[in-house]
């Protein structure tokens, strides 16, 4: 799983380090009981404070993306959110509502935008379906 | 084991050299376990600040607090509790690195021999070179190494990798990450000045920026990344001229327009889609930039 | 414990040897308990202001001081190992004035008592105060010096004698001194700051300088040009053979002054003054016109610049050899004749010196400028190339001399088995001694071109290797030995074939 920050990008270290756990498990980089690189390790690669992976873990946990058993380190638990089906909703509008401030300011119509996520929609699964005919081999 | 919150805490500090006035009244504060950077330009003042932490240097006036002792009157007590590393790095020349490093621990009641193996072959050094023939990344490496063994709670270093190549430069971070950090998360303070900024953005959680002496800026690294923007906007013509007052900086250029924002930037951004830009973008600033924007 | 003090022992060590020899081996050879002493006092400062001074130098005093260690712990191994090398030196200093003097005076004891006592007491405080060097030690030798003096002028003012009490009196000031120097010495490093500036230079309040060195500016600004500006560098550089120059002259106007109603006593000041500056100001002149540069680390930098090595080479020995020739031997010359005529002593009969001797004393005394920069140029250090050059003087005279005695025991048994006989003694008195000074100052130049040559690779090179130097020395010695043997032999020879025929 390869990690990059972005200094530029304005979002907390944490934060980055979060989501892009998050896009690896989304797009199969990462897949269910594999182990993610300790926190020592995975903080001099990128060469950020140990505490910021430290907290980034924290959070994954609490979103219950990873599940640390003792002695063994961190792993990606399996793909069902124990969160209810609202919070859900209310983590991905959240993250709508930022794309749509963006179409704002780069001056996307709206009929543009939502051609826009279809065409992302059909990308999305087509890599989903790559990876899988992949792991079948 | 005392319960003081701040592993640093300066007050209105002010230290004057003849009649230059090198600090003049900093005040910042550096809780226990982060990482605290200390940035500023040549000149303005930190290296003062570090060596008053010492009692290298006494202040003028105000005070400074480290685990709240005071470093004038309990000199020992302080310094059994931190390690330094200073910018210029000297050993007495005849020694050698073994000698070098038995000399340091000869002085500290805790001396973590196993860090200080694997640490020697992290960094490569021999034991029997002289201390006088090692290149100036290995005098630094040495210097951390003997900072590290000692297994302090605050680490002070000042303008650690300044001079030395891009592969030591990142090794000294991954030792600071490692090796120091690792031993005891919560309770391991880094005080790091630098004007290389780049190198330890990763590590900062908060930072102050002193310039001629005074505080310029102090910030939690994530909180400045995301209030620090730089905004810039194209026109089909030459922008019309309007005042931003609320930029830190604004720049034109023929059709386009670069704006250094502090905050503000919702209001900011309104304003510019009002005036009908062809092209609008927003991008973060490194704390780097911010550095640069902060002291223009 | 161990380590630190193991360390402070290793820190002085070299210094701590130079001076043992340069105690030790004139004692064996010459028996000189006068030189015994002044032996004994470069030892002593050289050793206490080395203490601190090392640490300014070796620039280790942050890493020093941010350990977490008492500064009282710091200065007590400090003043631990320097108390125990300078009673060494004394030990040993005494051990050979034993061999050879059973007997010493009162006085003598006092003074081998006191020289380590006030050096140990007051480097520190001089060396911390000043943050230099040579400075600390300059001060720590004035300081009971001009409180002795003082004694001494009170004491003829109010036109006393010389009495026991008079040394009672002296001996409790000067305890007193070193108490209260001793105090305010650690009370100044208790609450020393570490500025972490380069090694600085020994010199007057700025505005002093500019006013004494107004007139100076002047001339020398219509002179410009890449050498020109060398040279202005290099006299730059000398500033602190000037400053010595200085303190000579007071001194020795006010021994002058004294001349009238203590005539002797003035005359012995003199006459100590005279002395030890004469061999002190070409020793250091030579060696800060290459060690300073090297100490502020603008050695290297200086080799790059356009002007060859050669031309800077050039002119710092023209500066470093007309400053110790002129304010070192001709300045005092040029003084005590002067002060003769004003006393009215001086015999219009008096016999000039021949030309040969005169020149014996001048490529003497740019022979001992020369060995300065030869000891300046393989250490980095003003001071330890001064030291190294009083070593290498000692040594070659201690060189010379054996060689000669050999020599000249062999030719008198040559002359003893009445090979030949002597023409008429006076002749032969006269031929030998219009022949001695020639051959000296032969000899003398041919030595100082052999250590000028090192000394001026050294400068090019500008790191000699530990072998390197060991094969210079070798050279050096081996030239010495030579032309002791030699010249000896063609004056036996000389003699022969003036005998013989």
């Amino acid at each position: 799983m390869l990690i990059q920050l972005n200094f530029k990008s304005g979002k907390p270290v944490y934060l980055q380090v979060v989501d892009q756990v998050k896009a690896a498990a989304a797009s199969g980089a990462l897949q269910a009981g594999e182990p993610l690189p300790s926190i020592r390790p995975l903080a001099e690669q990128l060469r950020i404070n140990r505490n910021t992976v430290a907290k980034a873990y924290a959070e994954l946990e609490g979103q219950g993306v990873i599940e640390t058993i003792a002695g063994r380190g961190c792993f990606l638990k399996e793909n069902h959110s124990p969160f209810r089906k609202d919070v859900r909703r209310k983590m991905v509008a959240e993250e709508i509502d930022a794309a749509i401030v963006q179409a704002h300011h780069l001056r996307v119509e709206e009929k543009e935008f939502l051609d826009l996520v279809k065409e992302r929609l059909e990308a999305f699964e087509q890599t989903n379906k790559a990876h899988e005919a992949k792991a079948q081999e | 084991m005392s319960t003081e919150p701040f592993a640093i805490e300066v007050n209105h500090l002010v230290h004057k050299y003849g009649r230059t006035e090198a600090v003049n009244d900093l005040s910042l504060q550096v809780r226990r376990g982060q990482c605290y950077g200390f940035f500023g330009r040549n000149g303005a003042g930190k290296t003062t600040t570090i060596k008053c932490l010492l009692n290298l240097l006494r202040p003028t006036s105000g005070s400074v607090q480290v685990f709240g002792l005071d470093p004038v009157r309990e000199e020992v007590a302080v310094k059994a509790r931190l390690a330094y590393v200073p910018d210029y790095v000297a050993f007495y020349p005849w020694m050698t690195v073994r000698h070098v490093l038995d000399y340091l621990a000869s002085f500290r009641p805790r001396w973590n021999r196993k860090t200080e193996r694997e640490l020697l072959g992290q960094f490569r050094l021999d034991d029997a070179k002289n201390a006088s023939a090692l290149s100036r990344g290995q005098r630094t490496q040495l210097a951390l190494m003997g900072a590290i063994c000692a297994e302090p709670e605050l680490l002070v270093l000042d303008e650690p990798t300044s001079g030395l190549d891009p592969i030591v430069r990142r090794e000294f971070i991954q030792t600071v990450i490692g090796a120091y950090q690792e031993a005891d998360p919560g309770n391991r303070t880094v005080f790091v000045s630098t004007h290389l900024i780049s190198e330890f953005e990763g590590l900062i959680d908060e930072f102050t920026i002193i310039e001629n002496g005074r505080a310029e800026l102090t910030l939690e690294a994530d909180e400045a990344r995301s209030r620090y923007k730089k905004i810039r906007a194209r026109f089909a013509a030459a922008p019309p001229a309007v005042e931003f007052p609320e930029a830190r900086q604004v720049r034109r250029e023929g059709r386009e327009l670069e704006l250094t924002v502090n905050g503000h930037s919702e209001e900011i951004l309104q304003r510019l889609q009002a005036l009908g830009p062809e092209a609008l973008t927003t991008e973060a600033l490194t704390l780097e930039e911010i550095f640069v924007a902060a002291l223009k | 414990m161990n380590a630190r003090l193991i360390k402070e022992t290793r820190d002085l060590l070299p210094v701590f040897a130079g001076t043992l020899l340069l105690i030790v081996v004139p004692q064996l050879i010459w028996q000189a308990a006068g030189f015994g002493c002044f032996a004994l006092g470069v030892a002593c400062v050289v050793l206490a202001g080395s203490s601190f001074g090392n640490e300014f130098q070796h620039r280790t005093l942050s890493l020093l001081l941010s350990q977490p260690i008492p500064r009282s712990v710091l200065w007590r191994d400090k003043m631990l190992v320097l108390g125990a090398a300078l009673v060494a030196s004394v030990a040993a200093l005494l051990v050979c004035l034993a061999v050879h003097r059973p007997q010493t005076e009162s006085t003598e004891w006092l003074v081998l008592l006191f020289l380590p006592l006030c050096a140990f007491c007051g480097a520190p405080f001089w060396t911390l105060s000043l943050r230099h060097g040579i400075g600390g030690m300059v001060a720590a030798v004035s300081a009971p010096g001009s409180i002795l003096a003082t004694l001494l002028l009170i004491n003829e003012l109010l036109g006393r004698e010389v009495t026991d009490q008079l040394f009672a009196v002296c001996v409790v000031l000067l305890l007193f001194y070193c108490a209260l120097v001793y105090g305010l010495g650690y009370a100044r490093f208790k609450r020393l700051e570490v500025v972490d500036k380069p090694a600085r230079e020994l010199a007057l309040p700025a505005r002093l300088e500019t006013i004494l060195v107004a007139p100076l500016t002047r001339v020398s600004a219509r002179f410009q040009g890449p050498f020109a500006t060398l040279l202005k560098k290099e006299f730059r550089l000398q500033q602190t053979s000037f400053l010595l120059t200085g303190v000579f002259l007071l001194i020795a106007v006010a021994a002058f002054c004294l001349t009238q109603r203590r005539p002797d006593v003035a005359v012995g000041i003199l006459g100590g003054d005279i002395g030890v500056y004469v061999l002190i100001m070409p020793l250091i002149a030579g060696a800060i016109s290459v060690a300073e540069e090297r100490g502020w680390g603008m050695a290297e930098w200086h080799l790059t610049l356009p002007p060859s090595a050669l031309k800077q080479w050039s002119a710092k020995m023209l500066v470093a050899l007309s400053t110790a020739l002129g304010l070192g031997l001709l300045l005092p010359t040029a003084m005590g004749l002067a002060g003769a005529a004003l006393l009215g002593r001086l015999n219009p009969g008096v016999p000039v010196l021949p030309v040969a001797q005169i020149l014996c004393w001048l490529i003497g005394s740019l022979l001992l400028t020369s060995v300065a920069v030869y000891g300046a140029s393989i250490c980095g250090n003003t001071l330890r190339g001064i030291l190294t050059a009083m070593v290498m003087v000692v040594a070659g005279c201690a060189l010379t001399a054996w060689v000669v005695n050999r020599v000249v025991r062999l030719a008198a048994n040559q002359l003893a088995v009445g090979r030949m006989s002597y023409g008429p003694r006076h002749e032969l008195a006269n031929q030998v001694q219009a022949m001695v000074p020639v051959l000296l100052s032969l000899g003398l130049l041919l030595m100082v071109c052999v250590v000028q040559w090192f000394a001026w690779s050294n400068f090019r090179h500008f790191r000699p290797s530990a072998r390197s130097v060991g094969t210079q020395l070798a050279a050096i010695y081996g030239a010495l030995g030579l032309l002791a043997l030699g010249i000896p032999l063609v004056i036996a020879l000389a003699l022969l074939r003036h005998g013989s025929g």
